[in-house]
């Protein structure tokens, strides 16, 4: 390419920026740069501005190589209540040395320099660096993506107060070499806060996000993460019902009472972090899902107790012959259908009990019945019409998600093909196709109220449909890199997405925006649950790293020992929130404490005793037959399901 | 071209030529060290037709702009249509960001009280009425109405989500079809046998809303010759 030098062609972009036609050509003719087109530099305004405003210093390449020298003996030099603060700096200042490196066209002296410094970065940025590796002209920074988020973006950096102060000095006693000065200026936002410095454990805990650690501002909203209120639970007839059964099962009757007398005491008193209902339009309960809601309820006064001395049980549903096809599984919450999702477009229901899947009548056979009868629906469906598993067939890719919708009539999947697709548990048929991802969609979820879901993909967003729109409603834009996986809070309020720019995020479902952002996962985050109570959010990492945020603050709730060896796919919390289970593809299935993970006495020193630590949240871990994990639930008796494929051979 | 490379590199034990080699040093400078031999075959091969095609394409850019040779902005304007054309990236975040800012506005939609399943307006739905070829009936055909079948075959382009295309004739003639064997789900077959409307069913078929499976029309092509053919028995 031309050898002209980028100071030049970066004062023609500004003077092309600012519409100085004849000053621009004049540039030209006397910098003899020749045609408009050929040479044009198409960089970021921040990218410019660097280059601009030191561009006598930056031309000089062995001045990089020194002051980053510098800067790393400076930080491993200082003090450790300093050190490991101040170590989160190198890596940006490392990124953006090269990067100009490469844009002032030295290239083999980037190239050194990857080599010499690139390895003593931390280990979970050597991924990010091999794909920055890649860029070798400054052209190429436009094309490669994380290249053009680090040149577009400001790496945030946390730093206390005196750590801070103490990197001012450095820096001002480096008055020759100005190159880290004008690139923390230009590209990295130093955010100092009040406290003391923090310790090799706390820096680690938040380290990993693609841009640094989140900036106070943005975790400063206020969250609403209580439950809503159950208005129906008192309309219910259900303390009738109730009353009925334990005329029946006269042996404890008392006990049945007290426990139902609890559940309906605790539902008045108001959850100061608890959304109002009607914050956003949620669906009004149908007769039948009263009576559904009212059985659930029966079945959870029946729920065993977890906890520490009371570990659940475990079925293991392992699916045969689809070691490579089968991609993703749900079990609907009642715990009687499972679906599962194929590599080759097929989706198959699946029925838990010994009651079969039926098919609706004909329209002819419909118009017959009598509509007024109690029990309609299931004179509904075809006698003859019944099956133990059914096929879904209408996706033109691998179902990468299905989700039950929480009365159990319908079914989303989501694909490969860009679809989202609705489809009727009572016709086995898909009724609706939602098209606006234009990409590989990741994952696909249902509110816990129904009505609405959400789905997240290859396109960097995340959206937020309800089944009678055939357009998303809110679309959440901020994932720098595919939004992996995606959950609803039980209050249905918001919304929690993980992606492989290794950030977790809430945004909200009212305005559409950001309200959380937390960082500290090393990998891409595969899967996500919210606790019962719904205020903290458990995340699973394609490096076996699950991590706990407390979602009134958005720090991270303790730091947990490493989980798993490989990517974790499942999380589940049992009924009651006590138990945390994770399944992950080195077949193993965890099961945690997380009663004693959110224990909110202070974090001991993790230095002077790591070992207790773990025994103290892993609880049990069971080990399958090389079947990898795909799913796991808890029934609403706290009997955990799991699934999985068997893999026969390695 | 392996060959003169062959000879070239002759010294060496595998005789692996020069440009295998350049996309195994490729490999290994993204980090891959585990494949198997082919790939480097496969690779080459890749590489090859795609030089090729940017370069086919650039010379007919340098043509177009009546240059004798090819040129730099050529190759560079070839090879940014072929990255066009197979891989689109997702959309800047400013886009987006715009793009969110103005539909987030919104309020979110009262729910209207509506008992049975919450759809989108029918067009939106794959809920309308399902076609299905009538099995084969020994009557005879009339040639004027065969002649719109392929004309229908290609109008209706994947437009058929577990459908086949029901014809419609006019009365007294129906149409000697096989019904294609379709793997998809049972669904209630709605037989149209209303005969007072001569109605060309290509315009039936193609307002069929949001529906897809491309692959249906495919299976249904060899219908249309099977058709012809026994037309050409009957005429015979």
């Amino acid at each position: 390419m031309s050898e002209k030098s980028t100071p030049l062609l970066a004062v023609l972009q500004l003077l092309r920026k600012y519409n100085l036609k004849s000053t621009e050509d004049i540039l030209r003719k006397e910098a003899s740069l020749g045609d408009v087109e050929c040479e044009s530099l198409d960089l970021p305004e921040v990218e410019l501005a660097s280059i601009l405003t030191a561009h006598h210093t930056e031309s000089d390449p062995f001045t990089y190589e020194l002051a980053y020298d510098g800067l790393k003996k400076f930080i491993e030099n200082s003090l450790d209540l300093y050190k490991y603060e101040l170590s989160t700096l190198l890596y940006p200042v490392f990124v953006h040395m090269y990067l100009l490196l490469i844009l002032y066209d030295h290239v083999e002296h980037a190239v050194s320099f990857l080599e010499k410094f690139g390895i003593e970065q931390e280990d979970y940025y050597q991924e990010d660096l091999k794909k920055l590796s890649i860029v070798k002209h400054k052209d190429q920074i436009k094309g490669n993506e994380l290249a053009e988020i680090y040149s577009t973006n400001k790496f945030t950096v946390q730093l206390s107060r005196d750590a801070s102060s103490q990197l001012k000095r450095y820096l001002h006693e480096q008055k020759n070499s100005s190159v880290i000065i004008n690139i923390i200026n230009n590209h990295i936002q130093i955010e100092v806060h009040d406290g003391p410095g923090r310790t090799q454990a706390q820096v680690r805990a938040t380290a990993g996000g693609v841009l640094g650690e989140p900036m106070k501002s943005e975790n400063r909203t206020k969250v609403y993460y209580g439950l809503l209120k159950e208005p129906d639970i008192q309309v219910l007839p259900a303390p009738v019902e109730d009353e009925e059964e334990v005329e029946e099962t006269p042996d404890k009757p008392k006990k049945k009472k007290a426990k139902k007398d609890n559940l309906f005491m605790k539902k008045p008193k108001s959850d100061p972090n608890a959304p109002p209902n009607d914050r956003i339009p949620l669906p009004d309960l149908k007769e039948i899902d009263k009576v559904e809601k009212g059985k659930a309820l029966r079945e959870a006064s029946k729920r065993v107790q977890l906890g520490p001395d009371s570990l659940p049980s475990i079925c293991f549903y392992t699916l045969l012959n689809s070691g490579h096809t089968a991609i993703s599984c749900d079990i609907c919450d009642d715990s009687t259908l499972l679906a599962v999702g194929f590599n080759n477009s097929n989706i198959k229901v699946w029925t838990l009990t010994p009651i079969k899947l039926r098919g609706m009548k004909s329209a002819e056979k419909l118009q017959d019945i009598d509509r007024e009868a109690g029990d309609v629906l299931v004179r509904m469906m075809e006698e003859k019409d019944r099956d133990t598993c059914r096929n879904l067939f209408g996706h033109s890719g691998p179902v990468y998600k299905v989700a039950f919708d929480p009365f159990k009539t319908m079914l989303l999947s989501c694909s490969e093909d860009t679809t989202v697709r609705l489809w009727s548990l009572q016709c086995w048929t898909c009724l609706v196709v939602y098209r606006g991802h234009v990409w590989p969609v990741w994952d696909v979820r249902w509110s816990p109220h129904g009505h609405y879901f959400a789905s997240s993909g290859h396109d960097r967003t995340a959206r937020l449909w309800a089944t009678d729109h055939h357009l998303p409603l809110r679309i959440f834009i901020g994932h720098y890199s595919d939004v992996d996986c995606i959950q609803f809070h039980p209050n249905s309020n918001y919304i929690a997405t993980g992606s492989s720019d290794r950030t977790v995020r809430l945004w909200d479902c009212l305005t559409g925006s950001q309200v959380r952002i937390m960082t500290g996962h090393k990998s891409t985050i595969f899967t996500l649950a919210f606790s019962v109570c719904g205020r903290w959010i458990a995340s699973g990492g394609s490096g076996g790293d699950m991590m706990v945020w407390d979602l009134s603050t958005g720090g991270p709730a303790a730091s947990l020992p490493p989980a798993h060896t490989a990517p974790i796919h499942a999380l589940a919390f049992s009924r009651d929130g006590t138990v945390l289970s994770s399944g992950s593809l080195d077949c193993t299935i965890k099961l945690w404490d997380f009663t004693a993970i959110t224990d909110e006495s202070p974090i001991e020193e993790t230095l002077n005793n790591p070992i207790p630590k773990e025994d103290k949240y892993l609880l049990q871990s069971f080990a399958t037959k090389s079947s990898p994990v795909k799913g796991l639930h808890f029934t609403r008796r706290n009997l955990l399901l799991a699934v999985g494929t068997y893999e026969s051979s390695a | 071209m392996s060959e003169k490379d062959k000879s070239k590199s002759g010294g060496q034990a595998k005789h692996i030529p020069k440009d295998a080699q350049v996309i195994m040093s490729i490999m290994k400078e993204v980090g891959i060290t585990d494949y198997e031999p082919r790939v480097v075959n496969q690779l080459l091969e890749f590489t090859y037709r795609y030089v090729t095609s940017v370069l086919d394409d650039a010379r007919i850019f340098a043509n177009h702009a009546k240059k004798k040779t090819i040129d730099l902005d050529d190759v560079r304007l070839s090879a940014q249509m072929q990255l066009d054309k197979s891989f689109t990236n997702p959309p800047p975040r400013e886009v987006l960001l715009e793009i969110a800012r103005v539909k987030n506005v919104n309020p979110l939609p009262l729910i209207k009280p509506h008992c049975g399943l919450r759809l989108p307006p029918d067009r939106y739905c794959l809920s309308s009425c399902n076609y299905k070829l009538k099995p084969a009936t020994k009557k005879v055909i009339t040639k004027t109405t065969i002649t719109p079948s392929p004309s229908i075959k290609t109008v209706t382009t994947s437009k058929a989500p577990q459908q086949t295309v029901v014809m419609k004739r006019p009365p007294g003639a129906i149409v000697n079809v096989g019904t294609p064997k379709t793997s998809l789900g049972t669904k209630p077959v709605l037989k149209f046998s209303s005969s007072s409307k001569v109605v060309k069913p290509a315009v039936r078929v193609t307002a069929g809303p949001s529906s897809q499976a491309p692959i249906k029309m495919e299976t249904d092509e060899p219908m249309s010759h099977k058709r012809k053919r026994e037309d050409d028995d009957y005429d015979l």
